[in-house]
């Protein structure tokens, strides 16, 4: 019995010792699931609903934040399951504006972006799949043309 | 062979040839292959800096080349920016040919949909009105009547799309040209391989008020991805040679000011100054490159003059302002600053534009000037040339200057409008390199 409560508590004891670990790995790489322990440090203005669609090879991720605020961009790999650090640690300043471009490899493609300020952290994930010019173009006919019809 | 059989030979091969054509034109119509660059061909002209020939040039052209935020931008100094020019000059003469009932009021959301779609966008260092600009691209007059308006979009097919500024209203007009998307494509195939992202500030929302942001862009500004490289300029006064002033250049100032130097009353100021007084006015050049010029009397007639119209003072101050350059051997770009937006404006301003960027001074512009009655009634002029150091400089990030320049009213404040960004020759009057930096314009702070 009490080896049974001494591996529990080894076991439950890794459990806060992976999370340790993954935390300080943030460095370079963050867990898909990571959460932060705040939601008012950054506020994401594009892609404003945290999702868009694009036929660009690239997308521009903007924000705001109080300055002072450190913000890094992960992008998810699928085959390591885990999101990679894309662009390193930009302290948003006086302006309180924050811009970085990412690149979109894939149809679809996943970011973390992590912000930390004096002890507290925010996740925020944003997804951006990729469409042909084609159907960027028709969606905008279909737009237009609706416009115009209830004009 | 007799002769007969070989005009036969050379009539076969005419119509051959003639009906290869006619299949392209009526199947393909398309006469040079894609990737055909007509750029390349060169200009047939030298470009020239005469100031009345500019006074209807944007500032700068962006290629929207459909692609969310792949833009392309031209800058004065191009002669891609010259070529693309010329094909929208043609669409917006027919635009300001239109007939009233043709200007269809849009939404915003039409504009913004216009230039994230294929489209050229031309945005001016100044604002006109519709007859203003009307008479200055060489129309008699116009029945659209926009207040101000310094940004114009032409769609790839041919519609003109403007923002009036001070009714904050949006407008169409629809023509019809298949110039603007020639250019889009020969640009889109030229850069197919070259990233250039560009945002607008109204892409990334900066313009708009969510998410408790406290500094706002105007949304028709540039946002760079990547810092802007320009090569390095190097300010040069012509009053002085070989640190003496140079007579021959007073002697030239003195003619464009029709003053007599035979006749004139003239006298040195204890900081080197040269004052010249006469009937008409005084006129003043210091050592440092300023000159100013204030009438006493009616003031220096203007040749050109022939009505008390916006057009016709703008058109003489600039023909005065080609006078004063080629007297003092500056050729540089110069534009228009002050707004031409009332039929009859008598006060006005220029900068000038080194390697196709602005030159911006300190508080004040390159050209003030000032016409009463078809006379000069006041005029200053910082005179400079600005020729190529032969290096190049990166601005900083955008987002680096904005920081810079905010971080002075920070403590202060609890809301900064900034209404003009852009790449420029910010010059504190010295005589050395000018790099290129970023020009910010802000235009209300909100105190806490």
């Amino acid at each position: 019995m009490t080896k049974r409560i001494i591996s529990m508590l080894l076991a439950v004891m890794m459990l806060f010792a992976i999370q340790c670990v993954s935390f300080a790995a943030y460095e370079t790489s963050i867990p898909l699931t990571a959460q932060g322990s705040t939601t008012d440090l950054i506020y994401i203005k594009r892609p404003q609903s945290h999702s868009a669609s694009t036929s660009d090879k690239t997308y521009t991720i903007s924000a705001v934040g109080a300055s002072g605020t450190n913000i890094r961009v992960y992008r998810y790999s699928e085959s390591e399951n885990i999101c990679k650090l894309i662009k390193s640690a930009k302290q948003i300043g006086a302006s309180g504006l924050y811009s970085t471009v990412v690149d979109l490899p894939d149809n679809n493609n996943t970011f973390i972006v992590y912000a930390e300020n004096g002890g507290a952290d925010q996740v925020v994930k944003i997804e951006i799949s990729k469409v042909k010019k084609s159907t960027v173009d028709k969606l905008k006919n279909v737009t237009v043309n609706i416009l115009n019809f209830l004009k | 062979m007799n002769k007969e059989r070989v005009k036969s030979i050379i009539l076969a091969l005419l119509i051959i040839f003639n009906l290869m054509l006619a299949e392209k034109i009526l199947v393909d119509k398309k006469l040079w292959p894609s990737g055909y660059n007509f750029f390349n061909i060169r200009a047939s002209h030298k470009s020239d800096y005469s100031i009345i020939g500019h006074l209807t040039l944007p500032e700068k052209i962006f290629v929207n080349t459909g692609y969310q935020s792949s833009r392309f931008e031209y800058l004065r100094n191009s002669e891609d920016f010259t070529k693309i020019y010329a094909a929208a000059n043609i669409i917006l003469q027919k635009a300001f040919s239109e007939p009233l009932k043709n200007a269809a009021s849009v939404s915003s959301d039409s504009w913004y949909s216009a230039l994230t779609a294929k489209s050229v966008y031309l945005s001016y260092p100044c604002r006109f009105s519709a007859q203003n600009f009307a008479s200055l691209i060489g129309l008699t007059s116009t029945e659209l009547s926009f207040s101000g308006f310094s940004d114009i979009v032409i769609s790839e097919n041919g519609n003109v799309y403007i923002k009036d500024d001070i009714t904050n209203s949006f407008y169409r007009i629809d023509i019809s040209s298949s110039e603007i998307g020639a250019i889009i494509g020969v640009v889109s195939d030229e850069y197919q391989n070259e990233e250039s992202v560009i945002n607008y500030s109204f892409d990334l929302n900066f313009d708009k008020d969510f998410g408790d942001q406290k500094t706002f862009l105007s949304p028709m500004i540039p946002i760079y991805s990547a810092p802007v490289a320009a090569e390095v300029m190097i300010s040069q006064n012509p009053i002085m040679r070989d640190e003496e002033i140079n007579q021959k250049t007073i002697g030239g100032i003195l003619t464009a000011f029709s003053i007599n130097p035979n006749t004139v009353r003239r006298y040195t100021e204890a900081d080197g100054s040269l004052v010249f007084v006469e009937n008409n006015g005084i006129l003043k050049i210091s050592p440092q490159g300023v000159l100013s010029f204030t009438a006493s009397d009616t003031g220096i007639k203007l040749s050109g003059v022939v009505s008390q119209s916006t057009h016709s003072n703008i058109s003489a101050i600039a023909e005065f302002i080609d006078k004063v350059n080629a007297a003092t051997g500056i050729e540089s770009d110069m534009c228009v600053i002050s707004p031409l937006i009332s039929d009859m404006e008598q006060s006005f301003t220029f900068d000038y534009i080194a390697n196709g960027l602005p030159v911006k001074f300190d508080g004040q512009n390159a050209v003030t000037a000032k016409t009463e009655n078809g006379y000069l009634a006041e005029y200053t002029q910082i005179l400079r040339k600005y020729i190529h150091a032969g290096t190049t400089e990166q601005t900083p990030l955008y987002i680096e200057a904005l920081d810079d320049v905010i971080a002075d009213y920070q403590d202060s404040m609890s809301e900064i409008s900034i209404t003009k960004m852009q790449p420029a020759y910010l010059d504190d009057l010295s005589m050395d390199e000018k790099y290129p930096d970023w020009f910010i314009d802000i235009d209300n702070v909100i105190a806490q």
